[in-house]
């Protein structure tokens, strides 16, 4: 298999993550792992797939990093597997920063689904941000899981009364779950929520540059009306759905569960 | 004779001579020529930007919206204008043929061969920054007592010369590279005399270097594509804009937005997306 080619180039034993590919340029994201073999310290974006890693000399990484190329991790952390699982997965690292934890209300996992998490801090950005190298899937699944954590609270803010401050913060909210957000079904229910927190006149252009490309069998009347119905929904539970009571989390959990569903039909019959 | 050798880049200059003792290399190379001679003739011109002191969305938004030059003080390096005055270049806009180089960065753009027209183009068949970097980036042999002005001469010699460039980067993919497809995803097929193309696994040192001695505008991209997150940060700015009002210019970001990425959701691999779009575009 082509990408069993890429692992079997490397000796894990023998390599560390120093740092992601590119710039955080957002508040959360994944970016490629670069790592850096300890015997010789070359380095190279650790791609996974049929072309040949391309090493690139030790004392050619202060340059890139200077010229904003590579994101350094603050120490250098092991590449590690998934145990049991086939190695031909891509690795990403995973990133937030101090702004994502607290809007998002999460926290540092030390582990997920039984993959241990090592985060480490970036120290190039402004703002303090936490990396961590996983599988692609669980760090995706990670990222999935906080966005839905921003689609609850917003939902919260949905259903109470305007102001020019909550509208703010519903937007902001929407746009960290976007750069937050993996899934498909989840992109789109933030999408619904960022055109309902948005400027009215801004919205045309987001859906014809960013919505439609994404899922391109919906229409611009489809997703207005959509916009409507779960603003409607959302705003016929009233202050309820604001107040934070002991059984909240569950009722937020089957409350998603519901809009999920909505959601998803909503797709189908978009033949998105 | 198939060409003349007098005025060739170092590659090329030994090409006859090699292949006459490998039948194999020979054999290649007229199997390829051929559609190495059509590949180079279409292949696209591809940028990837770096954010450093200054983000894609500022040279997108902000005049001359357009790849600078390294008299950007900025956006190149002091390592890059001191390569230029030891090779004798001008300041440039650096591109490369058809590959994504460096492949660290947040987005990628590619551009038609015809942006060449009307603009003074000088090429290399090598990353001539890291060829003379004085940390030695890429690795060669090169014959004389001092390396550092032996790897100058080299550079300089590297440099095409005359105005068909992608005639000989025609002559270079069918001598070196078989199949062809290993320009992009593989390495060179066979040792050059100074054996840049063996000692390390960089393609900077076989892949073509074009600079433009002049800005190049970022709008006259035919493909692009990036990071999830610096999708994300252009859907941020996109909705930033003042609304626009009837009779209003379009913005720069909106006729760049007007083209989709070639992925609608960004990726980490968007490098070897763009080259994958390239190498389909071509016919490799």
């Amino acid at each position: 298999m082509d990408n069993d080619k890429s692992w079997s180039l490397i000796d894990v034993n023998d390599v560390d993550v120093i740092g992601l590919a590119g710039s955080a340029l957002v508040e959360c994201g994944t970016s490629l792992p670069v790592i850096q073999r300890r015997s010789d310290k070359m380095f190279c974006r650790f791609v996974v797939g049929s072309a040949p890693l391309q090493w690139s000399p030790a004392n050619e990484l202060d340059r890139l990093i200077s010229e904003g190329r590579i994101s350094p991790f603050d120490s250098p952390v092991p590449l590690l597997l998934p145990a049991g699982s086939p190695q031909a997965e891509q690795p990403a690292v995973i990133y937030l920063n101090q702004e994502f934890m607290t809007q998002a209300d999460v926290t540092l996992p030390a582990e997920i689904d039984g993959f241990p998490c090592t985060w480490i801090h970036l120290p190039k950005e402004a703002v303090a941000t936490s990396a961590s190298c996983l599988p692609k899937s669980i760090a995706e699944k990670l990222l999935d899981e906080w966005a839905e954590k921003l689609l609850t609270k917003l939902d919260e803010h949905l259903s109470e009364e305007r102001s020019p401050a909550s509208v703010e913060r519903m937007l902001h909210l929407a746009d960290l779950g976007l750069c937050a957000a993996t899934d498909k079904s989840l992109r789109w229910r933030l999408y619904l929520r960022y055109g309902s927190s948005m400027a009215p006149d801004r919205v045309r252009r987001t859906f014809d540059s960013f919505i439609q490309r994404e899922f391109p069998d919906c229409k611009w009347d489809f997703y207005l009306s959509e916009m409507k119905d779960v603003q409607k929904v959302i705003g016929s539970r009233g202050p309820v759905a604001a107040q934070r009571s002991p059984l909240s989390p569950i009722a937020n959990k089957l409350h998603n569960i519901a809009l999920c569903r909505d959601s998803e039909r909503s797709l189908v019959s978009a033949g998105c | 004779m198939f060409f003349s050798e007098k005025r060739l880049m170092p590659a090329l200059s030994g090409l006859q001579n090699q292949m006459s003792m490998n039948p194999t290399q020979r054999e290649s190379f007229d199997r390829n020529e051929a559609h190495a001679r059509k590949i180079a003739k279409m292949v696209h011109l591809v940028h990837v930007s770096s954010t450093n002191e200054v983000s894609f969305d500022e040279l997108l938004t902000e005049p001359p919206h357009s790849i600078p030059t390294s008299d950007h003080a900025s956006y190149c390096s002091d390592a890059t204008r001191r390569a230029e005055d030891l090779l004798g270049l001008a300041r440039s806009a650096y591109f490369y043929a058809g590959r994504a180089c460096p492949a660290f960065g947040d987005l990628a753009l590619a551009f038609e061969p015809s942006i060449e027209n009307g603009h003074t183009v000088s090429v290399s068949s090598i990353d001539t920054g890291g060829l003379v970097h004085p940390k030695r980036y890429i690795k060669c042999e090169v014959a004389g007592t001092d390396e550092d002005a032996a790897r100058i001469e080299f550079g300089k010699d590297c440099e095409v010369k005359g105005s068909d460039w992608r005639g000989e980067f025609a002559r270079f993919l069918a001598g070196y590279f078989e199949p062809l497809a290993d320009y992009w995803k593989g390495r060179p097929a066979y040792e050059d005399p100074e054996k840049v193309f063996t000692l390390g696994d960089d393609c900077r040192a076989w892949t073509f270097e074009v600079r433009f001695a002049e800005p190049q505008l970022i709008l006259d991209r035919v493909a692009w594509t990036a990071k999830k997150s610096q999708l994300e940060l252009l859907r941020r700015k996109q909705a930033a804009q003042p609304v626009a009002v009837p009779g209003d210019p379009i913005s720069v970001l909106d006729q760049f937005l007007n083209q989709p990425p070639l992925n609608p959701v960004g990726s980490d691999v968007f490098c070897e997306e763009l080259e994958s779009w390239i190498m389909t575009k071509v016919g490799v």
